[in-house]
C-alpha cells in the first residue's frame, strides 16, 4: 500500500503539487494519472521515488529504491552496446536470466541486442527499459509517458504488450501516467486526476465515469440536427467539435441511440470514456 | 560487486578514445621525442638518469589523462544527459556506480600504465629501479588515480555540464603540469610563491625528487605522504559537497 498524505511539492516560489487529501492505493491497483501538462504527474512519482523533496508524509510497504520506473526520460551510455547494458542492469548474463530471455522474446528485442544505444530507434529504446523495468519484478511499477514521442503503430503495440503483460500480473501496483486515455482504459482501474498539483478526484475508474457522465455516454459530432436530440436529453461536455449526452439507463440509452441512427447520424457509446470523464470532473470543479 | 556493471563503465572509457589516446599513446609518443631530442646536451653518464626522471614525469600523464580528465568528460555528459538517474531508478546506489566506475577505471589505468611500458621501457637506456621504489611508484600511481578520480566525480557531480566541467578540469591538468615541472620548467626553477602549491601536488612528488628512491639514495616520504593526503582531503570534500548537495534526497 502507498499512503499520500496532503503531499506538497515546490520549487523556489511554484508549487508543483500539493494533493491537499489523502491518496491511498492499495496493493494491486493499477491508477492513472492523468492532468495536462504540468499538473503535476510528473513529480508526484518523483516525490514518491525520493528524487524531488517533499512536505506531507509518504509511506509504502517498500523502498522506493525498489519500484521499478520508467521514466520519460531513459539515457544510456551511447556508445556501449545494448546486451552490455543490460546485463550491467540486471546483474547477469542474459542466457542465465529465463524472464529476461522470456522478455526480450515478448518484446520481439533480439534483434537489438548487439546494436549500440545510439542506434536503436525511438521505439527499440523505450522497449530496452520497459524490458528491464519489468524484469525487476518490483511490487510497484511506475510508467511515465511510456509511449511518449512514438508513432502511432508503435505506441499501439506497445500498449497491447503492456496490457497483455499485465493481465499475467494481477498482484502488481501499477502508476501510469499517460496524455493518451485510450492507453488508460485498458490498463488502469482507478484514476488520480491532477490540475496545477491538486486533486480534482481520485478513485475507481468505472465509478468515477458514473459520478460525472452516469451510466453511460453517447458521443457524436457536432451538427444541427445534433444538437436538436442533444438537447432532448441530459447534455454533458465534451472534447471540441463532439457532443455528448448522459444516459443514466439501458432505456435512455436506446432512445438516444435510436434517434442518432434515424438522422442518420454515427454515435459511439462508452461506459468508461476517460477523456470525457475528466473534462466534466474538470468543469464540475470550476463551477463548485 | 556487480562485475557486468564494471564492464559496462569499462567499455564506456574504452569507447571514448581521447582516453586511450592521450593516456596510453600520447605518453609514449611524448617520451620518445622529448629522449631523442632534448637530451642531447646530457653528459653520456648522467643520460641515463635523466631518461629515468623523463619515464617517471611523464607517467604522470596516464592517470591524468585516463582517470581524471577521462572519467570528469564521461560522467559530467553521462550527468548532462541524467544516466546515473537512470541507474539509481534501477535500484543502484551512488557508491555502487563510483565503485563500478573506480574499479573499471583502475583496469583501464592498468591497460594504458601496461602500453606505456612496453612502448617505451625496451627502446631506451634507463636506470633500473630498486624493488621498494617500484612498489612504491606503482601504489603512488594507483593511489593517485583514486584521488584523481574521487576529485573529478566531485567536480563532474558539483557542475554536472560538460562543456564547464571539462573546462574546470583542463584548467587543473594544466595548472598541476606546471606546478609539477612537467611543462618546460621544471619544478625546481618555479617562483617561489608557488612552491608551497606545488609541494602538495602528488604529481610533482612521484615524478620530480622521486629519482632518489628508485636509484636506492637518500629519499625523504614525508613529502609525498603530505601531498597524498592533501590531495585525498581536498578530493574527498568535493565529493561530499557533490553528494550533499546534488545527491538523492531519501
Amino acid at each position: 500500500m502507498i499512503i499520500l498524505d496532503n503531499v506538497k511539492v515546490s520549487f523556489k516560489d511554484k508549487i508543483a503539487v500539493n494533493l491537499g487529501r489523502v491518496i491511498e492505493i492499495n496493493a494491486g491497483d493499477r491508477v492513472g494519472i492523468i492532468g495536462s501538462n504540468g499538473a503535476g504527474k510528473t513529480t508526484l512519482l518523483k516525490s514518491i521515488l525520493g528524487v524531488v523533496p517533499h512536505e506531507g508524509d509518504i509511506s509504502m510497504d517498500i523502498e522506493s529504491r525498489e519500484i521499478a520506473v520508467h521514466m520519460q526520460q531513459n539515457e544510456y551510455i551511447e556508445t556501449v552496446p545494448v546486451k552490455i547494458i543490460m546485463e550491467a542492469i540486471m546483474g547477469c548474463k542474459i542466457e542465465n536470466n529465463p524472464l529476461l530471455m522470456e522478455m526480450i522474446e515478448f518484446f520481439d528485442f533480439k534483434d537489438n541486442l548487439k546494436k549500440r544505444w545510439k542506434h536503436l530507434s525511438g521505439g527499440q529504446k523505450q522497449r530496452l527499459t520497459l524490458i528491464m523495468v519489468l524484469c525487476k519484478e518490483s511490487p510497484v511499477t511506475m510508467l511515465d509517458e511510456v509511449t511518449s514521442g512514438l508513432d502511432f503503430e508503435t505506441r499501439q503495440r506497445l500498449m497491447e504488450k503492456l496490457t497483455e503483460w499485465y493481465k499475467r500480473r494481477s498482484d502488481t501496483t501499477l502508476l501510469i501516467t499517460s496524455h493518451y486515455y485510450e492507453e488508460l482504459e485498458n490498463l488502469a482501474t482507478k484514476i488520480l486526476y491532477l490540475e496545477e498539483g491538486a486533486v480534482v478526484d481520485y478513485g475507481d475508474k468505472e465509478e468515477l465515469f458514473k459520478k460525472y457522465c452516469g451510466d453511460s455516454v453517447i458521443a457524436f459530432k457536432e451538427s444541427d440536427k445534433a444538437e436538436e436530440i442533444a438537447n432532448e436529453h441530459n447534455r454533458i461536455y465534451a472534447p471540441a467539435g463532439t457532443i455528448a449526452v448522459s444516459c443514466k439507463n439501458r432505456d435512455e440509452e436506446v432512445a438516444v441511440c435510436s434517434k442518432l441512427a434515424s438522422a442518420d447520424i454515427n454515435f459511439r457509446r462508452s461506459n468508461n470514456d476517460i477523456e470525457i470523464m475528466t473534462i466534466n470532473a474538470k468543469m464540475r470543479r470550476k463551477l463548485q | 560487486m556487480n562485475k557486468y556493471l564494471i564492464k559496462y563503465e569499462f567499455f564506456n572509457t574504452l569507447y571514448n578514445g581521447y582516453a586511450f589516446f592521450f593516456g596510453a599513446i600520447f605518453p609514449v609518443i611524448l617520451l620518445h621525442l622529448i629522449v631523442s631530442g632534448a637530451l642531447t646536451d646530457v653528459p653520456e653518464l648522467a643520460r641515463k638518469e635523466a631518461v629515468t626522471a623523463i619515464f617517471t614525469g611523464m607517467s604522470m600523464l596516464v592517470p591524468l589523462a585516463t582517470v581524471f580528465l577521462s572519467h570528469a568528460a564521461t560522467y559530467s555528459n553521462e550527468l548532462d544527459k541524467s544516466i546515473p538517474d537512470r541507474l539509481m531508478l534501477f535500484g543502484f546506489s551512488e557508491k555502487d556506480i563510483l565503485v563500478a566506475k573506480l574499479v573499471s577505471n583502475f583496469i583501464f589505468l592498468t591497460v594504458c600504465f601496461g602500453i606505456y611500458a612496453a612502448g617505451t621501457i625496451p627502446f631506451i637506456q634507463m636506470e633500473s629501479p630498486t624493488i621498494k621504489a617500484l612498489v612504491v611508484w606503482i601504489a603512488g600511481q594507483f593511489l593517485l588515480a583514486a584521488i584523481l578520480m574521487i576529485l573529478a566525480h566531485g567536480i563532474a557531480g558539483l557542475i554536472r555540464k560538460f562543456g564547464i566541467t571539462y573546462g574546470v578540469v583542463m584548467g587543473l591538468y594544466f595548472a598541476m603540469m606546471i606546478l609539477s615541472g612537467y611543462m618546460g620548467i621544471p619544478a625546481d626553477r618555479l617562483p617561489k610563491f608557488v612552491e608551497p602549491v606545488s609541494d602538495l601536488l602528488m604529481t610533482k612528488q612521484l615524478g620530480n625528487g622521486f629519482i632518489d628512491l628508485w636509484m636506492d639514495r637518500d629519499y625523504n616520504f614525508a613529502p609525498l605522504i603530505q601531498s597524498a593526503i592533501f590531495m585525498l582531503t581536498v578530493s574527498l570534500v568535493v565529493l561530499a559537497a557533490s553528494f550533499k548537495y546534488r545527491g538523492r534526497k531519501n
